[in-house]
């Protein structure tokens, strides 16, 4: 699958899981890369601060967001005295729409990107493509998948499903290199490919981590260069930017980009952080001619309306949720069908694109909590998901989530109807139990997905209450 | 209405809905404890992230980098057309040797891609908790030079460095006026798209040459 398709979220989500489930190759290779993103993050944060500083960042990002209107008019007003282009868009398509139609206005025929979640969620490769134009990705990862024609797996190491092995195969068949399995030289091969794209594009198309408001600067975070290749050479800069992710004072960034770098790949910094105040100044000699920012909603305002979902907003986009989750290291990040997988992908897409759509990818979660205490900026995931599992099957009042109540089925909802009705009755609860444990050998031998790969559940010979009954009186009968 | 009035009226009525006041006192942000502006632990950083460090003479660095480009075997050297730094290039160098771009990228982007085996840039201050070099670029200091060629060499002065990022900007008062574009680099640039191996020379610079200037002991 090369584009991400919101409408097969919920209706292919078992599928997916089980193609995942029933490849080893998978599996092993996210198993050694979280392995590996877990313990680098760990040496990087002593437990006894840690609390700290993620009370610091979640404090900065909650000051923001309660601000966030007026801090995206600052935003704004910041980036225009810069130079900087500012454009809205209320929906991904929206977006892509202005992205595209900057393009055209420029002439623009090469297009560069720079690894950037926002574009994969509006869609923005397919929508150029169908507009008949080329864009290519830049960030090594990025550029494997596109060339696999696939989507990415995790919102930092976009190719993470795939071995040094499955690589090597790709840019054999794709780009007739000799077959090679040194690291060093397949790097050397995408850097030889992507130089010249750098070198020939007219637009360069990037994310954004923080957009400051006191100053109008755009932040990147990147180890590659790739990002400041897509933001220098290229005539024309576009970055995409959810409207959450503003920040109010510089003096804002550093505590959080302590916590993002630490978090996403266990460094203190990244190779570069580039911060754009702007275009091509007089006098200078290189940079853009034209720098444009476009602000997604997407659903975000809509996100913004609860007190409690809001938190949702405060994410940073490290990753880490997803390395510390046992779901997703089982499953992988393709299982899910969103750009973002794992703990944050399941709040996030129920949310963006509606419970309707998106609201079974809850059900993906074993309540354990490692994602809320590895969240640098103490999202509370199992709460959300957890919320959203409950907005998903119950339709009165309640926040503008878009499908709420859709996943209610009359017989789910008949049954814990039935068991609320007998738990409030002791005696017919007595009676159920007695039954349950009498016809035992009844039980059935096939539960749906459950028996897949489960042993058939069975009730006990005893109750819990007959068999400490028995117990104690056997105690008492020994004294 | 436009997509930018609806968002922003959205935004501020959800807000009063919920009875949430926007936060109007910035809350004091301590910057991170740090062991002060140590140049030991800001060369392990950097030593770290792969980069090459040599102490070199404040008086002596072009000679320094002279020996370097015949030792290296490379042929053309880029710098930015700061007088402090070409001039005594100009001097050590041989004509042919150095390449000092005063024209738009446009007009010399073939050059810039092609020809260049090493560029060098003089780094405004250093980050010591992260091992971090800060350019500020501008007419003297292109943002390409710093990226496109292979091997990066970095001029770095001990007396500009400072404990961390947060020190950075107060210090040099970016809140009230940022360069157009500010980098912040520490190391070559690297990637570990795949299978978590570590390979240098992803994109930008292959290899990092930091050389700190020191003043000649009497």
């Amino acid at each position: 699958m090369s584009h991400f398709d919101p409408d097969t979220l919920n209706s292919r989500f078992q599928q997916r899981l089980i193609d995942a489930i029933e490849d080893p190759q998978v599996r092993s290779n996210f198993r050694g890369a979280m392995t590996f993103l877990r313990e680098k993050r760990a040496a990087q944060f002593d437990p006894s601060d840690f609390t700290q500083l993620q009370a610091r960042a979640q404090a900065i990002r909650n000051r923001c967001l309660s601000k966030l209107p007026e801090l995206l008019e600052h935003l704004e007003s910041r980036c225009q005295a810069n130079g900087i282009q500012v454009h809205w868009a209320q929906t991904g398509d929206a977006a892509n729409r202005i992205i595209r139609d900057i393009i055209e206005a420029e002439g623009g025929r090469k297009v560069v990107k720079g690894k950037s979640m926002a574009t994969e969620e509006t869609g923005l490769n397919a929508a150029l493509e169908a507009a008949g134009m080329d864009c290519v990705e830049t960030d090594m990862g990025e550029y494997i998948v596109q060339l696999a024609r696939e989507t990415p797996s995790h919102i930092i190491m976009p190719a993470i499903h795939k071995n040094t092995d499955q690589i090597a195969r790709l840019f054999h068949e794709q780009l007739g290199t000799p077959l090679t399995h040194d690291v060093d030289t397949l790097i050397g091969v995408g850097r030889a490919t992507l130089r010249q794209k750098f070198e020939e594009a007219d637009i360069g198309i990037s994310g954004v981590n923080f957009p400051v408001a006191e100053t109008g600067t755009l932040c990147l975070v990147e180890n590659e260069g790739n990002g400041r290749m897509s933001t220098t050479v290229p005539r024309v800069h576009i970055a995409l930017c959810g409207i959450e992710k503003v920040v109010e004072y510089l003096s804002d960034v550093p505590p959080l980009l302590h916590m993002l770098t630490r978090s996403a790949t266990g460094q203190s910094i990244t190779t570069y952080f580039n911060m754009i105040s702007g275009p091509r100044k007089p006098g200078e000699l290189d940079g853009p001619e034209q720098v444009h920012l476009v602000l997604l909603d997407n659903g975000r305002s809509r996100i913004y309306a609860d007190p409690q979902l809001r938190q949702t907003l405060r994410c940073i986009r490290c990753g880490a949720c997803m390395n510390h989750c046992p779901v997703y290291e089982r499953v992988g990040g393709h299982a899910y069908g969103a750009p973002y997988p794992g703990p944050i992908g399941q709040v996030v897409a129920p949310q963006i694109w509606g419970l309707d759509k998106a609201g079974k990818l809850t059900q993906a979660c074993s309540m354990n909590g490692a994602c809320k205490e590895a969240c640098p900026v103490g999202i509370p995931l199992p709460t959300l998901i957890r919320r959203l599992r409950r907005e998903g099957v119950n339709h009165e009042g309640g926040p503008p989530l878009p499908g709420r109540g859709s996943l209610r089925t009359p017989a789910e909802a008949a049954l814990w109807k039935v068991w609320a009705w007998l738990n409030a009755h002791p005696s017919l609860y007595r009676l159920f139990l007695s039954l349950a444990t009498r016809l035992r050998g009844l039980s059935p031998r096939k539960l749906g997905g459950w028996t897949r790969y489960r042993a058939p559940v069975k009730p006990a010979p005893q109750s819990l209450h007959a068999a400490l009954r028995s117990r104690r009186r056997a105690a008492n009968d020994r004294s | 209405m436009t997509d930018r009035d609806a968002i922003l009226k959205r935004l501020r009525h959800f807000r009063s809905e919920a009875g949430i006041e926007p936060a109007h006192t910035p809350d004091t942000v301590h910057p991170p404890t740090t062991s002060g502006a140590n140049l030991e632990g800001f060369i392990g950083h950097l030593e770290a992230a792969h980069a090459e460090i040599h102490r070199v003479s404040r008086a002596t660095w072009p000679r320094w980098v002279a020996n370097a480009l015949e030792h290296e075997g490379w042929g053309r050297l880029a710098c930015g057309a700061n007088p402090s730094i070409a001039e005594p290039l100009a001097q050590a160098l041989p004509p042919s040797a150095l390449w000092v771009m005063d024209q738009p990228v446009e007009q010399v982007k073939a050059a810039l891609f092609h020809e260049m085996d090493v560029s060098l840039s003089q780094a405004r201050a250093g980050i010591a908790d992260t091992g971090t070099l800060v350019l500020e670029t501008g007419p003297e200091e292109p943002r390409t030079l710093s990226l496109v060629p292979p091997v990066h060499i970095v001029l770095f002065d001990p007396a500009t460095l400072v404990p961390d990022f947060s020190h950075l900007l107060a210090q040099r008062g970016y809140a009230q006026h940022m360069p157009t574009n500010l980098l912040l680099i520490s190391g070559p640039s690297k990637t570990a798209d795949i299978q978590q191996t570590l390979a240098y020379g992803a994109h930008g610079p292959k290899r990092l040459l930091v050389l700190i200037l020191e003043d000649d002991h009497a």
